[in-house]
């Protein structure tokens, strides 16, 4: 009697052990409102009142992966076009004021400038310098996830 | 229920060799999976950090692979010089921070040469612990790992240039008052002359003024001079205009000639990289798209090195891939042997259940037995796997001059617990097969 119990209890704690480290917790919200960057930008290259009024709120923003500026770096930026790899066309002309810097919770898997992508991440808007780089940025979508649609 | 751990230790010391043996096998299996994935993150992180000081890399059209590993690990090759203006139209654009000239060519003893600019070197290692930046040609600063001392002189070699030249570096070292004497060690050698074929005025002598800060990258072991040495020795422009010393026919003295930006666009003469320094994200976008032209390339050392980190993942996962169909093997092969090596042990269990020991005990004795020499193996394993890690990082590092620092992440220590985790449950089943054995039937044999 005593060896049947052993021997489920030892099992009951493996299997417990197993599905703890499988389990993550993630905390179930509303679903965040859903933009494109342009939606960000009203008249003249200055924010939106969406954008004003969605400011450190999460929101989820649709658009593309920039080349990587840094490898191994929790940050990238999000274009509202493709960065133009085609010779034929040239789309750079106002291109690249209305980019987004997004600031990843984790690790980022490179993908491919022509995958369209999807960010949900927290709103910032106004000048900041980045610490690593020393590069200024606008806008920005911190605690980031990026995910590929 | 009896404490099962006296037995074990006994029985473990009794066969040293057979456990040792199979808790090797497994240390085996576990320390190839942690040295695969420890070595791949310190090669990300080695040369992810050496990139750092270089944000944007323009160069002439070519490739890019070639153009980053040479700026950034200083890989000798052959790059095309660029227009001359465009050192000048990316030093005044207003996107950029600075834009740092890069010429390579020259060599001493295989420490690269490198031509460049003081905004470059300070961010590349700050400010300087040991002496000073150079202040005109024929000063040199040398990275932390380049064996000469600041006060020191050396002569440099033209690429790989012949021995006659080496031993006048020799020569020269042995001269350690550092000053006073340029002039002088000029006028010998040109009594000496020049190797023959020789064209250029490579014969300058060069004085160690200052020492960089070590950044852990390939540039430690250059050494770096004004940008305009480099096109000085090569009789071109050097992007100020010359006094009366320099110009003078038998000697020309070029120490009047000042060094680094802001540089006159008409004598400018061509450079193989530039590095660029953006002000903003958008900048570094805005820069990238419009030095891809017909006459330069612009592009981000990251975008090459994730290219890179992409085919070192694909590597990395069949090994992975081999790593756990080993340990697999090597785990179920062990099974096999405790199994082989229990069922001769029948008797002994027989006469413990004779002497009152439970099923339950004989249990917990043979499957304490087969997880000790799993976690044991696993953890050792660990150890093996750092050490062969560490081994080699300092091989490559020896190649490349790329500091590795290898340890060991969440990646290898689940991967270690995932093997002990395996062992213990499979260590049901040796002891799940013996422990109901009917007494009786034990003894008999």
């Amino acid at each position: 009697m005593t060896a049947r119990l052993d021997r489920r209890q030892t099992l009951n704690v493996i299997a417990a052990a197993a599905l703890f480290t499988a389990y993550r917790p993630r905390p179930v919200l509303a679903a965040p409102p859903d933009l494109r960057i342009p939606d960000l930008y009203g008249a003249r290259m200055a924010f939106s009142d969406q954008a004003k009024a969605l400011t450190g709120k999460e929101i989820t923003l649709a658009g593309f992966m920039a080349p990587p500026l840094k490898p191994d770096v929790k940050f990238f930026v999000l274009t509202r076009m493709p960065m133009a790899i085609c010779p034929f066309c040239d789309s750079t002309a106002d291109w690249p004021r209305d980019i987004v810097l997004i600031k990843t919770r984790d690790d980022i898997d490179w993908v491919y400038f022509n995958v369209p992508i999807k960010v949900t991440g927290v709103l910032e808007l106004g000048t900041e310098v980045d610490d690593e780089t020393g590069f200024v940025s606008e806008v920005r979508l911190v605690k980031a996830e990026a995910r590929t649609l | 229920m009896f404490n099962p751990l006296p037995l074990v230790r006994a029985h473990l010391k009794q066969s040293p060799v057979s456990s040792l043996a199979l808790a090797a096998l497994i240390a085996l299996a576990a320390a190839l999976g942690v040295a695969v994935s420890a070595q791949d993150r310190a090669l990300r992180a080695g040369s992810a950090a050496a990139a750092r000081p270089f944000d944007i890399v323009v160069g002439a059209p070519g490739s890019e692979t070639q153009l980053v590993l040479s700026t950034v690990f200083l890989q000798p090759a052959s790059l095309e010089l660029m227009p001359a203006g465009l050192l000048a139209r990316l030093a005044t654009d207003e996107r950029v921070k600075f834009a740092a000239p890069i010429g390579f060519g020259d060599s001493w003893h295989g420490h690269s040469i490198v031509g460049t600019s003081a905004d470059f070197i300070a961010s590349l290692a700050g400010t300087l612990p040991e002496g000073r930046m150079f202040g005109h040609i024929g000063e040199a600063v040398v990275g932390a790992r380049v064996p000469l001392q600041v006060g020191e002189h050396f002569l440099p070699t033209h690429g790989q240039f012949a021995s006659a030249e080496a031993e006048a570096v020799a020569l020269g070292n042995d001269d350690h008052d550092g000053d006073g004497h340029d002039a002088d060690d000029h006028d010998h050698e040109h009594e000496d002359g020049e190797p023959a074929g020789e064209e250029h005025h490579h014969h300058a002598e060069v004085n160690i003024v200052g020492r960089l800060a070590p950044t852990g990258g390939p540039w430690d072991q250059a050494i770096l001079v004004p940008i305009e040495a480099t096109w000085w020795v090569h009789g071109l422009p050097v992007g100020h205009p010359l006094d009366a010393a320099a110009t003078d026919i038998d000697h020309p003295d070029p120490d009047g000639i000042p060094v680094g930006p802001p540089w006159d666009e008409k004598l400018l003469s061509g450079v193989p990289a530039i590095v660029v320094k953006p002000v903003s994200f958008s900048a570094a976008y805005g820069l990238r798209a419009d030095y891809r032209s017909a006459e330069s390339i612009a592009v981000f050392p990251a975008e090459v090195l994730v290219q890179l980190y992409g085919l070192l993942g694909n590597v990395r996962d069949i090994l992975a891939g081999l790593s756990i169909m080993t340990q697999a093997l090597v785990i179920g092969a062990v099974l096999v042997a405790v199994l082989a090596l229990t069922v001769r042990r029948r008797r002994t269990f027989g006469v413990l259940r004779a002497m009152g020991a439970t099923r339950a005990y004989i249990f917990s004795l043979i499957w304490c037995e087969v997880a000790l020499l799993v976690a044991g193996g696993a953890l050792a394993g660990l150890g093996l796997g750092y050490g062969a890690a560490a081994g080699l990082s300092r091989l490559v590092s020896g190649k490349t001059d790329m500091a590795m620092t290898v340890s060991l992440g969440l990646p290898e220590l689940s991967l270690a617990g995932i093997i002990i985790l395996v062992g213990l449950i499979l260590a049901t089943v040796p002891a799940f097969l013996i422990y109901r054995e009917p007494v009786t039937r034990a003894l008999r044999d």
